[in-house]
C-alpha cells in the first residue's frame, strides 16, 4: 500500500508547483465562464442536461492540454535527475511509484473538473435553469473519465521515454493529432477516398469507428447518448454511448498499461 | 469572576482618554443637532424625525464601535502589559469579557444620553406619535452598535499586525455600513445574466442574503416598531418568514458573537 505515500507526496508537491496551479485554473475559468454564458447565448430551455452539449466545446480542448502538462514530467523527471533511483530503493516497487503518481495526478484535474462542473452547473441552474441531476452527475462521471484519459496518456509518455524534452514532444504529438487535425484528417480522408472512387458520399463503417475512437469523439458520443435526452447518437451500435464508455475505459487502462510495460522492463540508470 | 476588575480598569481607562469625549460630544452633537433641523429637511413628524435619526445614527455608531474597539487587545498586547495583567490571576477569557464589557460600557453610556436628549428634544418639536416606543429604538441602536464592538474586539484579538487590523476594520465598516446593499444589488445582477428586472422584484432568498446586512438588520428591527420608509422591502405583503424581525436580531447576534468567536479561539492559543 505504499503507492498512498507516493500519491501523497506528489500532491503535494503538484499542488505547490505554480504550472499546476496556472493549469488547472483555466479549466476551473473555461468550465465557469460556460456555466456564466450558458443562459445567454443559447436558446431554452436551460437544463443541466442541456449544458453539456455547450461545455463540451471547451472540455475537450482545454483537458488534454492539462492533462498532458500535469503528466508528461511526472516520472521522467525523477528518472532524468535520478531522484527515481533513490525512491526506488525505498520499499516502493515501480509499480507502487506508477499508480501512486496516477491517482495524484488524476485525482487533482478530477476534483478540479468535478468542482467547477458543480458550481458551473448551479450558475446553469439558478436562475433560468432546471436541475436534473441523475443525468448531470453522470456527466461529471464521464468528464471525471475524460480528465483521466489524459492524464493517464500524459503519464504513460512520462513512463515510455528517458527525457523530458523526448516526453513532452511525445505527448504534443499525441495532442495535435488527436484535438487539432483530427477532424481534418478525417476530412481528407473522406475526399481520398471518395475522390479514388472508393466509397460515396459516407465513410465505410470500419473507417467511421476508427475516427471515431479518439477520447474526445468518444465524450461527445457517450454525453450524446447518455446524458443529453434532446440529442441522440445515430450510426451503428459501436457508435452508441455505451460503447463510447467502453472506449473511455479502454484509454484509461491501455496507454498506461503499454507504457508500464515498457518502463518495468527498462533499466533506469 | 476577576472580569470585573479588567472591565472597570478598562472605563475608567476610557474615561481619562480624550478622544473617547470628543466622541461623546460629537455624538450628541450630531443626534441633538439632527432633532433640532429635522424640521428643514423632512415632514415635523416624529416618525420621520426617527427615519432621519437612525439614517445618522446607522452610519456613526458604528465608526465609534470600530473604533473604539479595534486597538483593544492588541495595544496591551503589543506594549507588554497584557503579560503583566496575565501574571494576575486574571486568565485569558476574563480579559477578553473585561474588555469587551468594558468597552461597550464606553460605548453605550454616551449613546445613551445622545439619543435620549435628542428623542426628548425629537418629541417636544414633532409631537409624540409612537414616541412611546423609543425605548426600544435606543435597544436596537445598542444591539446594532455591540456588534460592531465584537467585530472590532475579535479582529484585535485576531492578529497583531497593525495594518491588518486598520485595513480590516475600514473594510468591516465599508463592507457592512456603505457597500453591501451595492454589492447584494450586484451579486444578484450578475446571477441574473445583468437583467435588471431582478432587482425590482428581489426573490425571496435575496431578502435575507440582504436582510444579513448589519444596517439591513437594524433597519428592519426599527421596521418592526415603527413605520419607517426604511426596510420597507422586508414589511410588504408576502415577504417570507425568514425576514422578521427576530431574524435581524438573530443576524445581529451573529455579527457579535463569530468574530469574537473566531478571534478568540486564535488569540487563545497563540504564545503572546
Amino acid at each position: 500500500m505504499t503507492w498512498r505515500t507516493v500519491a501523497r507526496r506528489d500532491w503535494r508537491l503538484t499542488v505547490d508547483a505554480r504550472s499546476a496551479k496556472v493549469l488547472l485554473a483555466l479549466v476551473v475559468l473555461g468550465v465557469l465562464l460556460a456555466g456564466y454564458i450558458y443562459p445567454v447565448v443559447t436558446t431554452e430551455p436551460y437544463t443541466t442536461s442541456r449544458f453539456p452539449a455547450f461545455v463540451e466545446g471547451i472540455l475537450t480542448t482545454l483537458v488534454p492540454f492539462v492533462g498532458v502538462l500535469l503528466g508528461y514530467n511526472a516520472v521522467v523527471s525523477d528518472r532524468e535527475s535520478g531522484a527515481i533511483r533513490l525512491s526506488l530503493s525505498l520499499p516502493q516497487s515501480r509499480s507502487d511509484v506508477v499508480l501512486g503518481t496516477y491517482a495524484s495526478r488524476t485525482g487533482l484535474l478530477a476534483g478540479t473538473l468535478a468542482g467547477s462542473l458543480a458550481v458551473a452547473g448551479a450558475l446553469v441552474v439558478y436562475p433560468f435553469g432546471e436541475l436534473q441531476l441523475g443525468r448531470f452527475l453522470v456527466f461529471v462521471g464521464l468528464a471525471v473519465a475524460y480528465g483521466a484519459v489524459w492524464s493517464g496518456l500524459g503519464i504513460a509518455v512520462s513512463l515510455a521515454v528517458a527525457t523530458k524534452r523526448r516526453a513532452l514532444v511525445v505527448g504534443f504529438v499525441f495532442l495535435f493529432l488527436f484535438v487539432v487535425v483530427w477532424d481534418a484528417l478525417e476530412a481528407a480522408t473522406a475526399l481520398g477516398l471518395s475522390a479514388a472512387g472508393l466509397v460515396g458520399d459516407e465513410l465505410p463503417a470500419a473507417v467511421e469507428l476508427a475516427f471515431g475512437l479518439e477520447p474526445g469523439r468518444a465524450f461527445g458520443r457517450a454525453t450524446a447518448g447518455l446524458v443529453d435526452p434532446t440529442r441522440s447518437v445515430e450510426g451503428a451500435w459501436y457508435l452508441g454511448g455505451w460503447a463510447a464508455v467502453a472506449v473511455l475505459a479502454l484509454w484509461v487502462v491501455g496507454p498506461l498499461g503499454l507504457a508500464y510495460a515498457r518502463f518495468a522492463g527498462r533499466d533506469l540508470t | 469572576m476577576s472580569w470585573r476588575v479588567v472591565a472597570r480598569k478598562d472605563v475608567r481607562d476610557a474615561s481619562r482618554s480624550k478622544t473617547i469625549w470628543v466622541l461623546v460630544a460629537l455624538l450628541t452633537l450630531l443626534s441633538v443637532g439632527y432633532a433640532v433641523v429635522h424640521e428643514y429637511l423632512g415632514p415635523a413628524e416624529f416618525p420621520a424625525f426617527l427615519n432621519g435619526l437612525a439614517g445618522l445614527v446607522g452610519a456613526v455608531v458604528p465608526i465609534l464601535a470600530l473604533l473604539l474597539g479595534y486597538k483593544s487587545i492588541v495595544d496591551d498586547r503589543t506594549d507588554g502589559s497584557m503579560f503583566l495583567a496575565l501574571s494576575f490571576p486574571h486568565s485569558r477569557g476574563d480579559i477578553v469579557a473585561g474588555t469587551l464589557v468594558g468597552r461597550a460600557v464606553v460605548l453605550l453610556a454616551p449613546t445613551l444620553v445622545a439619543l435620549v436628549t435628542a428623542g426628548a428634544v425629537g418629541a417636544v418639536r414633532y409631537g409624540t406619535e409612537s414616541a412611546a416606543l423609543y425605548p426600544l429604538f435606543v435597544a436596537a441602536t445598542a444591539l446594532y452598535g455591540v456588534a460592531f464592538l465584537g467585530v472590532a474586539i475579535g479582529l484585535s484579538m485576531w492578529t497583531t499586525v497593525d495594518r491588518w487590523i486598520t485595513l480590516g476594520a475600514f473594510g468591516v465598516y465599508m463592507l457592512a455600513v456603505n457597500l453591501w446593499g451595492g454589492l447584494h444589488s450586484f451579486a444578484l445582477l450578475f446571477l441574473h445574466r445583468f437583467d435588471g428586472t431582478v432587482l425590482a422584484d428581489l426573490p425571496d432568498w435575496a431578502l435575507l442574503f440582504r436582510l444579513a446586512g448589519p444596517g439591513e438588520s437594524y433597519d428592519r428591527l426599527l421596521a418592526a416598531a415603527f413605520d419607517l420608509d426604511r426596510a420597507g422591502r422586508y414589511v410588504a405583503d408576502g415577504t417570507p418568514v425568514y425576514v422578521d424581525w427576530w431574524v435581524a436580531v438573530v443576524l445581529l447576534v451573529v455579527w457579535f458573537a463569530l468574530p469574537l468567536a473566531v478571534g478568540y479561539r486564535r488569540f487563545q492559543r497563540t504564545d503572546l
